[in-house]
C-alpha cells in the first residue's frame, strides 16, 4: 500500500523522484521531450501556478502591468482577427511600359559611349584632336544643306553662324548651343563603360594613366549636342550614386547592425535576467552579466554613433547642410533615443552575487518547505485515517468486550484489555511524527531531517551568518537589506512562534505556515509599503462624484486641474537625453520634487490622524496578543486622540 | 469589421514592403491625415521612416541613398507630380501606392515617365478613409451638397471612400438608401457601378453572411448635430472641436504651449478609450481616479532611498512620462470644457434644448427659451440653435412663435439661418413622420414617462438608432429604403455599415457602439462625409440650400 503513494518532486512518466522543481522540469525536457506535448504542458503550467503561489509573487503588482500592455490592442479581441484588405499591383503592366521606353534608351546611350569611347581612344593615340574624317566614319554627319536653322535655337545658319556637328550623332547647330565634353569627364565614363562590358573586375588605373597626360591636354574636348549631353550626364550620375555614399550611410549602417546584433541578444537576456531574479539556477551570473555588458556597450554604440549623426555638418559655416538633411539627422536621433528609452533603461537589472545566492537559498527553501508541508498534510489525513480505523477498532472491540462481558462477566480482563488499546492508540497517534517508508526515502533526497529546527529559524542563522560575511567584506548596500531582512524574519518568527504558543497548535501548523510565508516575503520586497498604507487609505478626501444633474465636479476646484503636472510634458527635455547613466540617477530627485507639493499637503494635513491610525493599528496588535493592560493604555490614548481631532476639525 | 486596423494593416505594409533602410514618406493632404490616424510619428520613425514629405513640396535636395514610400490619392494632379518627380528623382528608389484605383493610361503616364527606372513597385491600397474609431470612419468632405445636388468631385470623393472602406474589410455589400433623398440614391448608383465595374476586385468567397450598406441623409435627423453634447468625445468635439484626431488649444487662454494641440485618439489613449462615451459626470470621477492614481505613483516614485529604488525608479520611468502627459492632457482638455460650459451656462441650455427635442410641451418651452434669451450669458450661438431646435420641432404647432423668437436674435443672419433650417429639414426630409409618431416611439415615450427621466440631459435618442434596429430586425420598410439593383436581401443582416451623406455626429458614435457592444454577432459601422458639432452643421446646411 506504501508504495502507491510516493512524493516529491516525481517525473509523471517514469517516477523518479528528482529533488527540485528545476531538476525535474530539466529532466523532463531532456527525457520526455518524445511524450505527449500536453502532459508536459499541463506539468509544466501546474508547476508555475504552485511556484507563484509559493513565492507568493505579488500578482496584484503584475495585473495593472499587464493591462496597461494588452489593451492597446482592444480592437483585435473585439472582433475577429482581420485580414489584410485588398491590394492591387500595377508594376506588370507598369514595368512593360517602361521596359519598352527604356531599351530605346539604353540603346541610344551605348551608341553614344561606344562612339566616344573610340573618339578617345582615337585622340590617345594620334595625339591630334580633330580629325574629321576618322569622325566621319563613327557616325554619318548631316549634310549642311538638309538644316537651314539651328534645330535647338531656332536661328538661320549663315556666314558667321556655322554650322557645327555633333561628335556623337551628327546632328548639327549652332555654336551657342553646343556643349563640350571635357577630357576627364569623357574618360571617366569611357572607363565604366569597359569596367561593366568586360566581366574581368579590372583595377581603376586611370589617374595612373592619365594624370601625366591631362596636364598637357587639358582643354581637349569633345563636342557634342544637348540630347547627346544629357544621356551622358545621366550616365555619369548612375556612377556616381554608385561609388559616392555619403558618410551619413556609413554611420546609419553601424548604427543598424548595432540594433539588429542588441535585438538578437536582447531576449536571450531577458529570459536569463528574470530567470536568475526568481532564485533558479538555469542561468550563470557570470555570463548573464557579460551578456548584459555585452548588450549595454551596444546600447551606448547607438547612442555615441545617432549623436554622431545628429552633430554632423552643423559646424559647418560656410556650406550649412540644407535643413531637410539636418530634419532627417535629427529624426534618426530621435529615433535612436526613443529605441534606447524603450530597450536600455528598461533592461531589467541582475542581482548582486550574495543576493543572489540569498535569492537562491530561499528558493529551495521555500521549495523544501511546501514539499514537507504537502508530507505533513498527507501525513496528518493518514495518520487521521488511522486513528479514526483504531477508534472504529475500539468501538468494535468495546462492542465485543461488552459482549464479552455478557457473556463472561469477566470486569478485568476487560478493563486491561481497553488500556491496552488506548495506550496502542496514543502510540499510533504519535507515530506520525516518526519514519515511515516513504519519509526515508524523500528525506535522503533532500538531506533533511524531520526533526530539524523550524526553517525559519534556520533561516534567521543563515541571514545571521551571511550578514557576517558581508560586514567583513564591506559591503554596505547587503549589509542594510541584511538586517533588514534579519528583522523581518525575526518578527516572522515570532509570531510564529506565538501561534504555535497559543493553541494554533500541532495540526494547524501546515495552515499557518502558507499565509505567513506570502507575508514575509512581500515585506522583503517593499518594507515601506506597509506602514504608509493605513495613512494613504484614510486621507479624507473630499467625495467628488456628483450626481448627474450637475455633472461638473471640476468647476470648485480648479486649482487641482491647472497642477503641477502640467510643467513637465517636454519629451525632448528628458533627462536621458545626454548621459543616460548619470543622469537618471540624479534625476530622479529633481522631478518626483517636482510632483511633491500635492501629496505632500495631504500627508502632513493632519499628523492627529495619522497618529489615530498608528494607535488603532497597535491597539490592534495588543488585543491579538492579549496584552490586557497595553491594551487599555492605548484605547484611552485613542480617544483622547479622536477628541482632539474632531475639535480640530 | 475594423476600419482602424484595416488601414493599419495597409501603412504597415507599405512601410515593410519597401526594404530597409532610411526611408521618406511622400503623402499627400489626404493620405496624411489617414495615415496619422492609426500611426503615431514616433511609431513610424520606429520603422526606419525618418524623413515626411507633401508631395509637390519639393525641397530640390537630391538624396539618393534615402528609399521614398509614396502613399497618395490617384488624382490627376497627384499624377502629374509624381511623374515630375520621377523624371528628376530626388531618391534612390520609389515604391508607390495609391490609395484607389488607378487607371490605365495613369500607369502608362508614370511609366514613360520613370527613365530612370527608379521604381520598384506600383500598388493599389486601398486606405482612401478616414478611420477614426474601429467602428466610425469619415472622409472630411464639408458642405458635400449645394442646393441638395452633388457636386461631381465629392460624389466621386464619396463613393471611392465608401468602396475602399468595402475592399479594405474585403466585404461586397448590398446597397439601401433612403428613398426620398435624392443624394442618398444617386451615391447608391454611383457606388453599384463602380463594384460592377470593378467586378474582379470584389470577388470575395462569400462565407459569412452578407454586408449591408444602408446609405442615410443627413437631413433625416437635423435634430442631434443641434444639441449640446455631454459625452466625453462628442462634448469636446462641440466645444473645442477636434480636427483628425487633433483638438486645438491655442485659442484658449492660459493653455500652456506644449499643450496648444493635443492628440485626442481612442488608439493611442487609453484613458481616452475608456472614457470616450462616459458623461461629463462620470469623466470628472475618472479624471480623479487617475490624478490619484498618478499621485500614488508620484508618490512611490519620491522615495527614492536606495540603490534599488533608483534602478525600480529609472525602469518605470518612460511609462511614469507617459502616464503624466496622459494626465496633463485631459486635465487640461476636461478644465476647458468645464470652463465653457461654466462661463455659457451650457447645463441650464441643454436641459432646454433636451426638453424641446424630447417633451411636447409648448408652452413651457417657448418660456424656456424666452428666459434663456433674455440671459446675458447665453452665446449667440446657443441662442440661435435654442431657436433652430424650437422652429423644428414646434413647426406646424399653431401657436408657432418662430418668427417673434428669431427677432429676438441678435445676430442679422439669423432669420435666414432658420428659414434655411425649415427648408433642409422639409425637403422630403422628415421621413413617413406619419408612421413615426403614433407608432413604436409613442409608446416608448409613455414607457418613459412611467421610468421618469434618468439625467434630463441625455434624454435624447438620436433616430438612427430606431433605423438601425429596425434594420437588424429586418422590418426597415422597402418602400421607405429602397435596394440598389434587383436583388434583396431575405436574412437579417449582421454586418452593416451605415453611410450619412452629410455628415455624422458623435452622439450616433456613443449610440452605434452601444449597439455593436448591446448585441453580440452584430457589427456595425458608421461613416459619413464629415464629423459634425452644431457649428459645422449650421455651415453645412446653409451651404445646402444657398441658391
Amino acid at each position: 500500500m506504501d508504495e502507491d503513494i510516493r512524493e516529491g518532486f516525481l517525473c509523471p512518466i517514469c517516477v523518479k523522484d528528482l529533488g527540485s522543481f528545476h531538476k525535474l522540469q530539466h529532466h523532463f525536457e531532456s527525457a520526455h521531450t518524445a511524450e505527449d506535448k500536453a502532459v508536459f504542458d499541463q506539468v509544466k503550467g501546474l508547476f508555475t501556478k504552485a511556484k507563484g503561489k509559493i513565492l507568493g509573487r505579488n500578482e496584484i503588482a503584475q495585473i495593472p502591468d499587464e493591462s496597461y500592455t494588452t489593451s492597446s490592442h482592444q480592437e483585435q479581441t473585439i472582433w475577429e482577427p482581420q485580414e489584410i484588405g485588398i491590394t492591387k499591383s500595377h508594376f506588370d503592366t507598369y514595368k512593360k511600359v517602361r521596359d519598352s521606353r527604356i531599351d530605346r534608351f539604353v540603346i541610344e546611350s551605348n551608341k553614344v559611349l561606344i562612339r566616344l569611347d573610340k573618339l578617345m581612344g582615337h585622340s590617345k593615340l594620334t595625339g591630334k584632336q580633330n580629325s574629321k574624317e576618322f569622325e566621319q566614319t563613327l557616325v554619318p554627319w548631316v549634310r549642311d544643306g538638309d538644316v537651314p536653322f539651328c534645330p535647338t535655337c531656332g536661328d538661320r545658319f549663315y556666314v558667321t553662324r556655322r554650322r557645327h556637328h555633333c561628335r556623337l550623332c551628327g546632328s548639327i547647330m549652332c555654336t551657342k548651343c553646343s556643349l563640350f565634353v571635357p577630357y576627364d569627364f569623357a574618360d571617366e565614363l569611357v572607363e565604366t563603360l569597359r569596367e561593366s562590358t568586360s566581366s574581368m573586375p579590372r583595377q581603376r588605373s586611370r589617374s595612373l594613366l592619365v594624370l601625366p597626360q591631362s596636364s598637357s591636354d587639358n582643354d581637349m574636348t569633345v563636342r557634342c549636342c544637348h540630347d547627346c549631353y544629357r544621356i551622358l550626364r545621366k550616365r555619369k550620375d548612375k556612377i556616381e550614386q554608385k561609388y559616392n555614399q555619403p558618410l551619413l550611410v556609413a554611420f546609419y549602417e553601424k548604427l543598424q547592425t548595432a540594433k539588429t546584433t542588441a535585438e538578437k541578444l536582447a531576449p536571450k537576456y531577458k529570459e536569463m535576467a528574470t530567470s536568475l531574479n526568481q532564485g533558479e539556477e538555469t542561468f550563470e551570473l557570470g555570463k548573464a552579466n557579460d551578456l548584459r555588458l555585452k548588450l549595454m556597450k551596444l546600447y551606448e554604440v547607438i547612442d555615441v554613433v545617432s549623436k554622431k549623426i545628429a552633430a554632423m555638418d552643423t559646424e559647418n559655416e560656410e556650406n550649412p547642410p540644407p535643413g531637410i538633411c539636418l530634419q532627417l539627422q535629427s529624426s534618426i536621433r530621435r529615433a535612436s533615443h526613443m529605441y534606447l528609452q524603450e530597450n536600455m533603461l528598461t533592461l531589467q537589472s541582475l542581482p548582486s552575487l550574495p543576493k543572489l545566492e540569498l535569492l537562491q537559498k530561499e528558493r529551495r527553501k521555500e521549495q523544501e518547505r511546501r514539499v514537507r508541508r504537502q508530507r505533513e498534510e498527507a501525513e496528518r489525513e493518514r495518520a487521521e485515517a488511522k486513528r479514526l480505523q483504531e477508534l472504529e477498532k475500539i468501538k468494535q472491540e468495546r462492542e465485543l468486550a461488552e459482549r464479552d462481558k455478557m457473556e463472561t462477566s469477566s470486569f478485568k480482563r476487560h478493563q486491561r484489555q481497553v488500556s491496552d488499546i488506548s495506550l496502542n492508540g496514543i502510540v499510533l497517534r504519535e507515530g506520525w511524527t516518526a519514519d515511515n517508508g516513504i519519509e526515508k526515502d524523500v528525506l535522503q533526497n533532500h538531506q533533511h531531517k524531520n526533526d530539524e529546527p523550524d526553517p525559519l529559524m534556520e533561516q534567521i542563522q543563515h541571514v545571521q551568518k551571511m550578514l557576517h560575511q558581508a560586514a567583513n567584506a564591506g559591503q554596505a548596500e547587503a549589509v542594510k537589506t541584511l538586517t533588514l531582512n534579519l528583522e523581518e524574519l525575526k518578527t516572522e518568527y515570532k509570531k510564529q512562534q506565538s501561534i504555535k504558543a497559543f493553541g494554533g497548535g500541532v495540526s494547524n501548523r501546515g495552515k499557518t505556515h502558507s499565509p505567513n510565508l506570502g507575508h514575509s516575503i512581500q515585506v522583503n520586497k517593499n518594507p515601506f509599503l506597509d506602514k504608509k498604507l493605513p495613512v494613504r487609505k484614510s486621507t479624507p478626501r473630499p467625495t467628488s462624484v456628483k450626481v448627474a444633474k450637475s455633472p461638473n465636479p471640476f468647476l470648485e476646484d480648479e486649482d487641482s486641474s491647472s497642477n503641477p503636472f502640467l510643467e513637465d510634458d517636454d519629451d525632448s527635455l528628458n533627462p536621458f537625453l545626454s548621459s543616460p547613466v548619470q543622469d537618471a540617477e540624479t534625476n530622479p530627485f529633481l522631478t518626483s520634487n517636482n510632483y511633491s507639493p500635492v501629496s505632500e499637503n495631504e500627508t502632513h494635513q493632519d499628523p492627529v490622524f495619522h497618529q489615530i491610525c498608528y494607535i488603532s493599528k497597535c491597539l490592534d496588535n495588543a488585543v491579538k496578543s492579549g496584552k490586557q493592560d497595553e491594551a487599555a493604555i492605548l484605547r484611552q490614548n485613542l480617544q483622547e486622540l479622536q477628541s482632539l481631532y474632531n475639535k480640530s476639525r | 469589421m475594423d476600419v482602424v486596423l484595416a488601414v493599419k494593416k495597409y501603412v504597415s505594409k507599405m512601410i515593410a514592403d519597401s526594404g530597409t533602410g532610411m526611408r521618406v514618406l511622400m503623402m499627400d493632404k489626404e493620405t496624411t491625415g489617414i495615415v496619422s490616424m492609426v500611426y503615431t510619428r514616433s511609431e513610424i520613425l520606429q520603422k526606419e521612416v525618418y524623413l515626411f514629405e507633401n508631395i509637390g513640396n519639393e525641397h530640390g535636395e537630391v538624396m539618393k541613398h534615402l528609399n521614398a514610400i509614396v502613399f497618395v490619392r490617384p488624382t490627376k494632379e497627384n499624377v502629374q507630380l509624381l511623374c515630375k518627380e520621377l523624371k528628376n528623382p530626388r531618391y534612390g528608389k520609389y515604391y508607390l501606392y495609391f490609395s484607389h484605383a488607378l487607371s490605365k493610361s495613369d500607369v502608362k503616364v508614370l511609366a514613360e515617365s520613370d527613365e530612370h527606372e527608379c521604381v520598384s513597385d506600383i500598388n493599389e491600397y486601398f486606405a482612401d478613409f478616414y478611420p477614426v474609431d474601429i467602428h466610425h470612419f469619415t472622409l472630411n468632405i464639408t458642405n458635400c451638397a449645394r442646393h441638395f445636388i452633388w457636386s461631381q468631385n465629392h460624389l466621386t470623393r464619396t463613393c471611392h471612400g465608401l468602396t475602399s472602406v468595402f475592399l479594405a474589410l474585403k466585404k461586397c455589400p448590398m446597397i439601401r438608401y433612403q428613398a426620398n433623398s435624392e443624394m442618398c440614391h444617386q451615391l447608391a448608383d454611383s457606388v453599384k457601378l463602380l463594384i460592377s465595374r470593378e467586378a474582379s476586385l470584389f470577388d470575395f468567397r462569400r462565407s459569412d453572411s452578407t454586408p449591408m450598406l444602408l446609405i442615410l441623409d443627413r437631413r433625416f435627423d437635423p435634430v442631434t448635430p443641434l444639441l449640446n453634447q455631454w459625452t466625453y468625445q462628442a462634448m469636446t468635439h462641440e466645444l473645442l472641436g477636434i480636427k483628425n484626431g487633433r483638438v486645438d488649444l491655442s485659442q484658449r487662454p492660459g493653455v500652456k504651449k506644449d499643450l496648444h494641440e493635443v492628440v485626442l485618439s481612442p488608439l493611442h489613449d487609453q484613458f481616452y478609450r475608456e472614457n470616450l462615451y462616459k458623461n461629463f459626470g462620470e469623466i470628472g470621477s475618472s479624471i480623479k481616479e487617475l490624478m490619484d492614481d498618478f499621485q500614488a505613483k508620484t508618490r512611490s516614485q519620491q522615495k527614492v532611498e536606495s540603490i534599488d529604488d533608483m534602478k525600480a525608479f529609472v525602469e518605470n520611468y518612460p511609462q511614469f512620462k507617459k502616464m503624466s502627459g496622459t494626465v496633463a492632457k485631459h486635465v487640461t482638455v476636461v478644465g476647458e470644457l468645464s470652463k465653457i460650459v461654466g462661463a455659457n451656462n451650457l447645463l441650464e441650455i441643454s436641459e432646454c434644448e433636451q426638453d424641446i427635442a424630447c417633451q411636447s410641451d409648448h408652452s413651457s418651452a417657448i418660456q424656456k427659451v424666452r428666459a434663456l434669451l433674455r440671459q446675458p450669458s447665453t452665446s449667440s450661438v446657443d441662442a440661435l440653435r435654442l431657436v433652430a431646435l424650437y422652429s423644428l420641432r414646434y413647426d406646424s404647432h399653431s401657436n408657432n412663435a418662430t418668427t417673434s423668437l428669431t427677432d429676438q436674435l441678435a445676430s442679422r443672419d439669423s432669420r435666414r439661418i432658420i428659414s434655411g433650417l425649415l427648408k433642409y429639414a422639409s425637403i422630403g426630409g422628415r421621413l413617413s413622420q406619419a408612421a413615426e409618431i403614433p407608432g413604436i416611439s409613442m409608446t416608448r415615450k409613455f414607457f418613459k414617462g412611467l421610468k421618469g427621466v434618468e439625467n434630463v440631459y441625455t434624454q435624447h435618442v438620436p433616430k438612427i438608432k430606431d433605423t438601425i434596429e429596425e434594420l437588424l430586425k429586418g422590418r426597415l420598410r422597402e418602400s421607405d429604403y429602397p435596394y440598389a439593383g434587383s436583388s434583396i436581401m431575405s436574412e437579417r443582416p449582421s454586418d452593416v455599415i451605415v453611410f450619412i451623406v452629410g455628415g455624422t455626429t458623435y452622439e450616433e458614435v456613443a449610440c452605434v457602439d452601444s449597439i455593436n457592444s448591446s448585441n453580440s454577432g452584430v457589427r456595425i459601422i458608421l461613416g459619413g462625409t464629415t464629423i459634425h458639432n452644431g457649428l459645422s452643421f449650421i455651415d453645412e446646411f446653409m451651404t445646402a440650400t444657398a441658391s
